[in-house]
């Protein structure tokens, strides 16, 4: 319930009424849909108050936000107001101003009661809650790192952005399950540029999958039914050709740290049938949702969440070495500088209506040994893809908070 | 020691662990889901009382593609129909083909006609899968163990004044009333904390406004009030002789009632009929979770009903946040309408059952998305 988390922020310090007006335009710390909601609303309360008595603003958080957001808010509004009216404590004021900020299914909804004497006017401005999808970085862990650097409410599969953009503006290209579409950011804005439509051959399954190979000399875009190929970072130069619905087994890149290899993706489904090439030929094994694959210099381990729940390593036999429980299904080897061990990360296990995480495990001597803090997620981790050269690996989650789609990009620091 | 991987052997099939229950997050295919129900549907043609269109609105949006309650679309829908046992068992079998993708579980099987105590056995048992709680049973059932997920609070519960009643058409017995009623012990005792009181026609998740709406009890003006009228006022107050949820409150709000000098008597009305009482405890379920859409929506069900003209007039569309302050602030300051609690839809879910969630208002049950898990080898536990 919103209401438990209720405060109060009372502002009663008397303000000269000589400043100048307008002043909650300069709170640069305030997002900026935020100043505007402020100025909005300073506004309006001037505009019902009497001018010529005393004031005092309380100012109440029922909503989402943190109580060092509605503070600073608190004092936009405190700016704002002392440049028309004259700000008193509760005790000497004949008109009280109670402002509420509130939350509703539209997004926030701040209210002002404003009590002159015996009449009571309410006044209110109401804005979505959604974040703007701009970069930032989140630092929670010990040693994982992860940066969003996308977000949007509609489902998306997966994500790459490309190393060499055509004119070095940044880029990110998102597969959707009906697109491929390419933003690039100008001016602090993500423009929408090329966009490939997609007509995937058969029904898609409920739990669609979708991945982006990106090479050095390729890229490919990989969802049921559909497959699509071309040159990195030309959107435009991608030729795509849907599966024979007859066939529903596609083969799909899997990166490990020996390069690419390929398993057979079950399109009508969410799972691998099993794993072939990587140069040692023909191979096949039980199920699964992902994998993890390590070279080292006696040769190919390969550590694979089955669809059974439990993730197994081979270490080059058909025969498991080891299994794990109580992992999530998606898991991806990452390469450290920081490590010479078989780091993997694994998510957690639960499901998509709850909080997620992401726990990086050494693998040595059949074991799985935690390392660091689980990097937490506010929601579902639907999709974690290595990057083509296990350095860093994508992840696509739902934030259950704000309820959009976000793409972060995961790497390990080694300053811990 | 690590070796390479061409000693990788073909297996010859998928064989899922028959060991202890596991949790995963990536949904599994397979197994049929089973759903109880208390409405009993005889045809899908001609639903009856409001449960069994509630019912028929559930089946019909998984063998239908459809978007919302206006949709009549025969699109196929996410299962098709494989079995009908008039007011007894429906079988629906996944579509393979859905364009949304195929369901995760085979079947669904919605057995109809199921009384909350049966339901509840059925899920302690593992015999069920999805079945609605009442409301106020929900502490109990969690207290026993039970898997509960309620909804976020989209039932009203309110009085409603019919306007030709010449007791009820007086403002201030219907203020008297309304200010005499103690909601905060209604949500505790009755509703054993699930929900909220309400003051306003929309609750506070939905509009961000509830909290402008006083729900505090005050029995003095009510008092007042009353002692103004003159002659101790006499009210009936009618509720669904079927729902014994506004049977406890009907009895509450009398006693509240009383106190403050009124006499209100509840009285069971067969069928969720109006009585001739101009009195009627009702609760309405939100269509939507948007305050807009929600408010016309109760404008709209309290046309034919509310005393006032002005609580008549339809809400702008769309409305801005204050014009739909100002229309609840208006019909609760008639007292047309007197809101008392915010209630959920609670629902027994089988520890089985996966990426389950309390649907929003209007929606059906999310049955196309729910996956089951892997069935654990607990003594006793179905095996279906």
């Amino acid at each position: 319930m919103l209401l438990c988390c209720a405060f109060f922020l009372v502002f009663g310090i008397a303000q000269a009424k000589s400043e100048p007006q307008g002043a909650a335009s300069s709170t640069p710390s305030l997002p900026a849909p935020w100043q505007d909601a402020v100025k909005l609303l300073t506004d309006k309360i001037a505009a019902v108050a009497d001018q010529s008595k005393p004031a005092s603003l309380q100012v109440t958080n029922i909503s989402s936000l943190s109580p060092a957001e509605a503070a600073e808010i608190g004092a936009a509004l405190q700016a704002g107001l002392s440049g028309r009216l004259h700000l008193v404590s509760a005790t000497e004021a004949e008109t009280r101003i109670i402002v509420t900020l509130s939350e509703g299914e539209a997004g926030y909804i701040w209210v002002a009661q404003v009590s002159n004497g015996g009449g009571q006017s309410v006044e209110m401005v109401a804005f979505p809650s959604e974040g703007n999808p701009a970069v930032r970085a989140v630092r929670p862990g010990l040693s994982l790192e992860r940066k969003i650097v996308w977000s949007q409410h509609e489902p998306f599969l997966d994500f790459a952005i490309p190393e060499a953009p055509a004119n070095n503006a940044q880029q990110i290209i998102v597969l959707e399950t009906r697109r491929i579409i390419s933003y690039e950011q100008r001016e602090s804005k993500w423009i929408p540029g090329a966009t490939i439509t997609l007509n995937p051959a058969t029904a898609l399954p409920r739990d669609v999958r979708g991945t982006i190979w990106q090479g050095s000399q390729e890229f490919e875009a990989l969802l049921p039914g559909e497959a699509c190929s071309g040159t990195p970072g030309n959107l435009l130069s991608l030729s795509c050709a849907p599966n024979a619905s007859t066939n529903p087994e596609m083969s799909w890149p899997l990166a490990s740290t020996a390069g690419r290899a390929n398993a057979m993706f079950r399109a009508n489904r969410n799972f691998f049938d099993g794993l072939s090439g990587a140069g040692q030929g023909e191979a096949k094994l039980p199920a699964f949702y992902s994998a993890a694959g390590m070279s080292e210099n006696d040769g190919m381990s390969w550590m694979f969440a089955g669809t059974d729940g439990k993730a197994r390593l081979y270490e080059g036999t058909g025969t498991a070495s080891a299994t794990f429980s109580g992992w999530g299904d998606d898991i991806a080897t990452l390469e450290t500088a920081c490590s010479h061990e078989w780091d993997v990360l694994v998510t957690g296990a639960g499901d998509w209506t709850q909080p997620d995480h992401i726990q990086l495990y050494e693998i040595r001597d059949q074991q799985a040994v935690a390392k660091g803090q689980p990097l937490d997620f506010p929601g579902p981790i639907l999709a974690l893809w290595p990057s083509t050269d296990s350095k860093s690996a994508r992840v696509v989650s739902r934030n259950l908070q704000t309820g959009m789609y976000e793409a972060s990009i995961i790497t390990v620091s080694c300053s811990e | 020691m690590k070796r390479p991987l061409s000693l990788f052997l073909a297996a010859s099939s998928v064989a899922l662990a028959a060991g202890p229950a596991f949790t995963a997050r990536r949904p599994h295919y397979g197994g049929t889901l089973v759903v109880e129900e208390a409405a009993k549907l005889s045809s899908l043609d001609a639903p009856g009382n409001a449960a069994e269109a509630r019912l028929k609105a559930q089946i019909e949006s998984l063998i239908y593609d459809r978007a919302g309650r206006n949709d009549t679309s025969t699109e196929p829908g996410a299962f098709r129909l494989a079995q009908w046992e008039p007011g007894k068992d429906a079988v629906l079998a996944a579509n393979e083909g859905y364009k949304d993708g195929r369901p995760f579980v085979d079947s669904v099987e919605i057995r109809m006609g199921r009384p909350a105590g049966d339901r509840m056995m059925d899920l302690e048992l593992g015999k069920a899968d999805v079945a609605e709680i009442p409301v106020e049973q929900a502490r109990r059932a969690a207290e026993g163990g039970a898997r509960i997920s309620a909804s976020r609070p989209d039932q009203l519960i309110s009085i409603v004044f019919e306007g030709t009643s010449a007791t009820t058409g007086d403002a201030r017995i219907r203020e008297a009333l309304a200010r005499s009623i103690d909601r905060a012990a209604i949500v505790n005792f009755i509703l054993q904390k699930q929900g909220e009181p309400a003051g306003g026609l929309l609750p506070q998740w939905s509009s961000g406004t509830a909290f402008l709406f006083s729900t505090a009890a005050d029995p003095s003006r009510a008092k007042e009030i009353v002692a103004q009228i003159g002659p101790s006022p006499k009210l009936r107050l009618g509720y669904d002789s079927g729902d014994p949820l506004l049977q406890a409150i009907g009895e509450r709000i009398a006693v509240n009632a009383r106190a403050a000098g009124m006499a209100v008597t509840p009285e069971a009305v067969a069928g969720g009929g109006r009585p001739g009482s101009g009195a009627w405890l009702t609760r309405m379920d939100m269509p939507s979770a948007e305050p807009g859409a929600a408010l016309s929506y109760f404008l709209e069900q309290l046309k034919p009903i509310v005393a006032r003209n002005e609580d008549r007039e339809p809400l702008a569309d769309p409305a801005t946040p204050e014009q739909i302050y100002e229309r609840e602030a208006a019909v609760a300051g008639s007292y047309s309408v007197i809101p008392i609690a915010w209630a959920p839809h609670v629902y027994g879910v089988s520890a089985r059952v996966r990426d389950w969630s309390a649907p929003e208002p209007g929606k059906p049950l999310p049955l196309a998305d729910i996956w089951l898990d892997q069935m654990d080898n607990t003594p006793g536990k179905k095996n279906r």
